[in-house]
């Protein structure tokens, strides 16, 4: 008797000098002896779906609240930004300048094919245009066969 | 006289031909100065209109990951860009850059890839342009930019599971001393991380991080230093008596493992606990204290010895994004759909249940034979599953209950059990079939571990332990506020603190279950073992070890608030490493379904062409 006495006190000690004790055995708590696997065995009557109570909502958001919609967003008056998405005619704005500009871009890249093309003809006209000088020049200055013959040696 | 206008006209000739070569040459000049100036114009308008696509692209992307990160669904994505083609842009943003110009930007492609629910690969076009006028459209005569960027939207696995504890809004262990509770695994906190009135051991990483969306806690700082066990004097605990010791993973041993430059190493570093922060192969490896401030190592090898550091990163920590199971449609559709892929396993062997559907079977001692509550994987109602080591709960791939379920006993099999509501634990959850993570080889014990038994538990609402109807003051003090933290989403919304007493459309506060008072006294008996994953939107808690005895967790704790009161010690809580994800594999071991998180992975950014305008 007299040593569970002592060995309280020593227990009680122990607790008043410890830490809080919030997450330790010295919290009052309610006991449940564990049961015997026989008893367990008895408690599998209880297993089995027992019909759904109340409503099930299809959502429920971060704090549990039950609703259609999953999220609210932000409303865009709030917004410092200045861009704009979701109106009607900003859709439409956007979606005619992507598509335009694509438009553009791809008339252009294929506008540079054109250019080699031109490139080529100037060329080509250039190249006959010479060649009628050089024609020219040997009709009006022709040269003496003399001159023309000792020119190849 | 002729003499002198033959002077007069060589001069001439001369002067007439210097200025034409000063004329050619200054033409020369001219036209290579104005093609630099050209040139230079025309690279600042490329900066400038690659950027103002940037910002379109950012903007698009921007605003579906908003989306997606909350709802953690597709549903926004397919709705608004469903059929998206250059031909029918969707999705559209416009916007400017002050003083720069004017950006529009839509996704024009917007795919489902073939065998992968769980991604959508989409491609955005963005056209910057220059609005010299300042019309705010895109004019014929101005120059514009067009970018395509494709980006992929993607459930997955999450990073929640690769440790033993995990809370978003604030860890907290308070009151265990070195010897009252042991860590075996990583613990993680999206918010503050403190250690008070104790210091418990931590055998592995604790990580804090900083989080403006929290009303409290924001800082992100780790306070105060758990002891961490050297690495011999782990394997030597493992090696002992020491309960569970097949549960623990392996301390790093160079005789075991490989150095660390070695190729075995690469098979076990996922899996393994090394006392010993670094880095190495350019990741931050071993035992760390990681916050808002960095991450360092720190050797505290008994309570009464003084914490030593030393810094690795200065790099603050970021936030895990957790799972969400707001929609819980979405998993009645997985658990219907399930079918298991794997034929067999790793060792050859066959695999039992391959191209079986999710299922989960209980014993009914009335009828002296197992049941099957689920049909196509789903339960509609609440179920209540006891198991005994004669006749365990048998579990088969993701089930989903559409409301409560309420579980004690031994199990076996692999699987998840999701639910619309709370997964109430009413007693210890033995695995029939444990894992033992002891040996030398990691191909065997990997074989080995494979095929056993693994539970995951994920709750739309509360994961609750013990009996909810005991539950006193000194529990319900952590689920409700000013305990639990407010916090904002993604979008600005506050979202308020949970609070456990609140009643739901179910008539029930949000803590106790739907299942009658007297089923829940009848069966709720005292929690000494919880082998599992648990997953929990909102609370993970409740009272456990209340019959004395300690308590040992193998698995996780995954939650955005954490209440767990225990009542006997000592506690020990073991990481599963099979729900971790390799690194060579990029897989975990077993897949259980597990939630999984958004991630956004942008892939390629293409220049499609520039008109400079006139």
């Amino acid at each position: 008797m007299d040593r569970k006495i002592i060995f309280a006190g020593i227990l009680l000690a122990a607790a008043a000098l410890s830490p809080a004790p919030i997450n330790d055995a010295r919290v009052k708590h309610p006991h449940v002896a564990p049961r015997s696997q026989a008893e367990v065995e008895k408690e599998q009557q209880f297993n089995g779906v027992t019909p759904v109570v109340g409503q099930v909502p299809k959502y429920t958001n971060e704090i549990g609240e039950e609703s259609s919609k999953l999220h609210v967003m932000r409303s865009s008056e709030e917004s410092t930004s200045d861009i704009t998405q979701g109106s009607e005619r900003s859709d439409r704005v956007a979606a005619m300048e992507v598509q335009d500009a694509s438009k553009r871009v791809q008339a252009e890249a294929s506008g540079s094919g054109h250019s080699w093309l031109v490139g080529v003809m100037i060329a080509i006209v250039g190249y006959l245009g010479w060649k009628a000088v050089q024609y020219k020049l040997e009709k009006s200055f022709p040269v003496p066969e003399g001159v023309r013959a000792a020119s190849k040696h | 006289m002729n003499k002198l206008r033959r002077k007069r006209g060589s001069t001439f000739i001369a002067a007439a031909m210097l200025m034409a070569l000063i004329s050619v040459a200054g033409m020369t000049y001219m036209s290579s100065a104005s093609d630099v100036m050209k040139t230079s114009k025309r690279k600042a308008l490329d900066v400038q209109m690659a950027q103002l696509c940037d910002a379109g692209v950012q903007t698009i992307l921007r605003t579906y990951w908003r989306d997606f990160k909350n709802s953690q669904s597709f549903d926004l994505l397919d709705t608004t860009c469903a059929n998206a083609s250059l031909n029918s842009p969707k999705g559209t943003a416009t916007g400017s850059l002050p003083g720069v110009g004017r950006f529009s930007a839509s996704i024009i492609s917007c795919v489902t890839p073939v065998g992968d629910s769980y991604s959508r690969q989409v491609t955005i076009r963005a056209v910057g342009y220059i609005d010299s006028n300042g019309n705010s459209a895109l004019d014929s005569n101005e120059p514009a930019k067009i970018i395509d960027v494709k980006a992929t939207y993607q459930l997955n696995r999450s990073q929640v599971f690769d440790y033993v504890y995990f809370v978003n809004n604030y860890g907290w262990m308070t009151g265990f001393s070195d010897t009252d509770l042991t860590m075996n695994g990583d613990l993680r906190s999206n918010g503050n991380f403190t250690f008070s009135n104790g210091l418990p051991t931590v055998n592995g990483t604790v990580i804090a991080t900083q989080n403006e969306k929290l009303s409290t806690g924001v800082d992100g700082i780790i306070t105060g230093t758990p002891v961490k066990w050297s690495n011999s004097t782990y394997a030597t605990t493992q090696g002992g008596s020491y309960s569970f010791a097949s549960r623990m993973r392996q301390a790093y041993d160079s005789s075991i493992h490989g150095l660390k430059t070695a190729s075995t190493y690469d098979s076990w570093r996922d899996i393994l606990f090394d006392t010993s922060g670094g880095v190495d192969d350019g990741r931050i490896t071993g035992a760390t204290l990681s916050d808002a401030t960095g991450s360092e190592g720190w050797t505290k090898t008994t309570s009464s010895s003084t914490p030593t550091y030393n810094q690795i990163d200065p790099a603050p920590t970021q936030e895990v994004v957790m799972p969400d199971l707001g929609d819980i449609s979405d998993y009645q559709t997985l658990s219907t759909n399930y079918v298991d892929t794997k034929a067999t396993y790793a060792d050859g062997t066959a695999n039992p249940y391959y191209n079986q559907g999710a299922w989960v079977d209980v014993w009914n001692s009335s009828t002296n034979s197992y049941q099957r509550l689920s049909t196509n994987g789903n339960i509609s109602g609440s179920a209540t599953l006891v198991g005994t080591a004669a006749h365990p709960i048998k579990i088969h791939g993701p089930v989903t209950v559409l409301q409560d379920a309420v579980i004690k006993g031994n199990v076996t099999g692999q699987g998840t059990i999701y639910t619309g509501r709370n997964v109430h634990i009413v007693g210890s959850i033995i695995y029939n079939n444990p894992p033992d993570f002891r040996g030398s080889n990691a191909t065997t014990i990997d074989n080995t571990n494979e095929k056993k038994d693994l539970l995951g538990l994920a709750a739309r609402a509360s994961v609750i332990m013990g009996n909810p109807n005991t539950f006193t003051s000194t529990t319900l003090q952590y689920m409700t506020p000013p305990f639990t933290k407010s916090r904002k989403d993604d979008n600005g919304n506050t979202i308020p603190a949970f609070d456990a007493t609140v009643v739901d459309s179910t008539g029930k506060m949000k803590y106790k279950s739907v299942i009658s008072d007297s089923t829940m006294n009848s069966i709720a008996e005292g929690i000494n073992q919880v082998d599992a994953v648990l997953y929990t939107n909102f609370v993970g808690g409740g009272n456990l070890g209340t019959a004395g005895g300690g308590v040992t967790f193998n698995g996780s704790i995954i939650s955005r608030d954490e209440a767990m009161v225990v009542y006997s010690l000592p506690m020990v809580m073991n990481y599963d490493t099979r729900v971790k994800e390799r690194s060579l594999s990029k897989k975990p071991l077993v897949d259980i379904k597990l939630p999984r998180s958004p991630v956004l992975l942008k892939s390629t950014w293409q220049d499609r062409g520039t008109s400079y305008g006139s």
